[in-house]
C-alpha cells in the first residue's frame, strides 16, 4: 500500500518527464509544427494520461470519494505547476531579451558599443516580433492599422499580475480592470460588409 | 483532504510571513529572502510536528500521517512555491509581451498604432536596464567603451544554446 501511494504522490512528476520527452520528440520530428504548438500537444497527451491514472485511483477508492478528489486536484496542480515552470524555462531560449543580447555578444568576441548593440537587437525589432507573436495567436488584433486587445488567457494573466505587484510590491494598478471586464473585443471587419 | 488543506497552509503560512516582511520593508536581496521565508517555514513546521505541537489538532480529527501523505505534502508545497518565486521574478519588469497588452488594456476604444507602440517601448525602457543586469551579474563587461561576453556569460549562455539546438529552436531569442 505504501508503495503505491509513493508511487501515486510522485506521478505528476512521472507525467511531467513524458510530457517533455513527448515535446522534445515533436520538436524535433514535427518542427514545422512551431514550438506552441509542440508544446501545447506535448501538455495535452500527458494531461490526458495522468488524468486516465488519476480516475482509477478515483474508481479503487471509491469509500472515500472526498480524499481522493482532493488528492487528484493537488496532483493535477502539480502537473500543471511543473509543466508551466517547464514552459518558461524553455521560452527563455526563445523569447528572452537578456539571451539574445547575450547571443549577439557572443557572436561578436571583439565586444560591441552600445550604439552597434542597438543596432543589430532594439526596441523597434522587439515591437515587430512581439506585435506578430500576439496576432498570431490571437491575442491582439489589427483593425485599419491600430492594434486591439482581445480577451485571452495573456489579459487575464495581465490582470492577475498587476493585482500581484499591487499586493506584494505596492504599486499602483495601470490597467482599468472594470473596463476590461466589460470590454467587447472588435472583431476582424468582414469583406462582404463592404461589398453590400 | 490532509494533502490539499496542509500543502495549501504551508503555502499560505509562508506566503503571509513573506508579505507581512514585505510590507515592513522590501529586502534589497528580495529573492534569497523569500526562498529562507519558503525553506524555513516547512522545517519549522515539521519541527514542531515532531515535537508534539500538533497533537491536540490531529487527535480532535483522528489523523494520522503515513510516510506517503508526508512526500505528497511537500511535493505539493514546492510546486506552489517554486511557481510563485517564478511569478515573483518577473513582477519588478515587464515583458515586451506584456507591455503591449497593459497599453492596448489602456486604449481599449481606439487601440494604437505601430508608431505610437514604437514610442512607448524605447531601447532606455526595455534593453538598457537589462545590459545593466547583465553587468552586474558579471556575465558582460564594458571595457573601452564596448560590452565583451564574460566567461560567465558564456556558460550562461551555451546553457540556453544547448537548449536551442536540442529543441530545434530560432537561433535569435527576443
Amino acid at each position: 500500500m505504501l508503495y503505491t501511494d509513493i508511487i501515486h504522490a510522485v506521478s505528476p512528476i512521472l507525467f511531467s518527464v513524458l510530457f517533455m520527452l513527448i515535446h522534445l520528440l515533436f520538436a524535433n520530428v514535427y518542427p514545422s509544427m512551431g514550438y506552441f504548438r509542440t508544446v501545447k500537444i506535448a501538455f495535452s497527451f500527458s494531461f490526458f494520461l495522468q488524468i486516465g491514472f488519476e480516475s482509477l485511483f478515483v474508481i479503487q477508492s471509491l469509500n472515500q470519494l472526498l480524499d481522493s478528489i482532493s488528492i487528484v486536484i493537488v496532483n493535477i496542480i502539480i502537473y500543471c505547476f511543473i509543466g508551466l515552470g517547464y514552459f518558461s524555462f524553455i521560452n527563455l531560449a526563445v523569447s528572452a531579451l537578456r539571451i539574445r543580447l547575450l547571443t549577439e555578444l557572443f557572436n561578436r568576441p571583439d565586444g560591441l558599443t552600445n550604439a552597434e548593440l542597438f543596432k543589430k537587437y532594439n526596441a523597434n525589432e522587439i515591437v515587430h516580433r512581439r506585435i506578430a507573436k500576439l496576432g498570431h495567436n490571437g491575442q491582439i488584433i489589427n483593425i485599419d492599422n491600430r492594434y486591439h486587445v482581445q480577451k485571452s488567457i495573456t489579459l487575464y494573466m495581465v490582470i492577475i499580475l498587476e493585482f500581484l505587484r499591487v499586493i506584494i510590491l505596492g504599486n499602483k494598478i495601470r490597467i482599468p480592470i472594470s473596463e476590461i471586464i466589460h470590454y467587447i473585443p472588435p472583431n476582424i471587419p468582414n469583406p462582404r460588409d463592404h461589398d453590400n | 483532504m490532509i494533502i490539499l488543506v496542509s500543502g495549501l497552509s504551508l503555502f499560505l503560512i509562508s506566503f503571509a510571513i513573506h508579505l507581512i516582511l514585505w510590507r515592513i520593508k522590501q529586502p534589497t536581496n528580495s529573492v534569497r529572502v523569500i526562498i529562507v521565508i519558503f525553506i524555513c517555514i516547512p522545517i519549522l513546521c515539521l519541527t514542531f510536528f515532531n515535537l508534539g505541537y500538533f497533537d491536540n489538532l490531529l487527535n480532535s480529527y483522528s489523523i494520522v500521517l503515513s510516510l506517503a501523505e508526508i512526500l505528497h505534502i511537500h511535493l505539493f508545497y514546492i510546486t506552489l512555491s517554486a511557481i510563485y518565486l517564478l511569478v515573483y521574478l518577473g513582477l519588478p519588469e515587464d515583458s515586451p509581451s506584456l507591455f503591449i497588452i497593459i497599453s492596448l488594456s489602456n486604449s481599449l476604444k481606439n487601440g494604437l498604432s505601430i508608431d505610437e507602440l514604437n514610442e512607448l517601448i524605447t531601447d532606455d525602457i526595455f534593453l538598457l536596464p537589462r545590459v545593466n543586469f547583465l553587468i552586474d551579474e558579471k556575465l558582460i563587461s564594458l571595457s573601452n567603451g564596448k560590452y565583451i561576453l564574460n566567461p560567465k556569460g558564456k556558460t550562461f549562455l551555451k546553457t540556453f544554446l544547448i537548449i536551442q539546438k536540442i529543441y530545434n529552436l530560432q537561433n535569435k531569442a527576443g
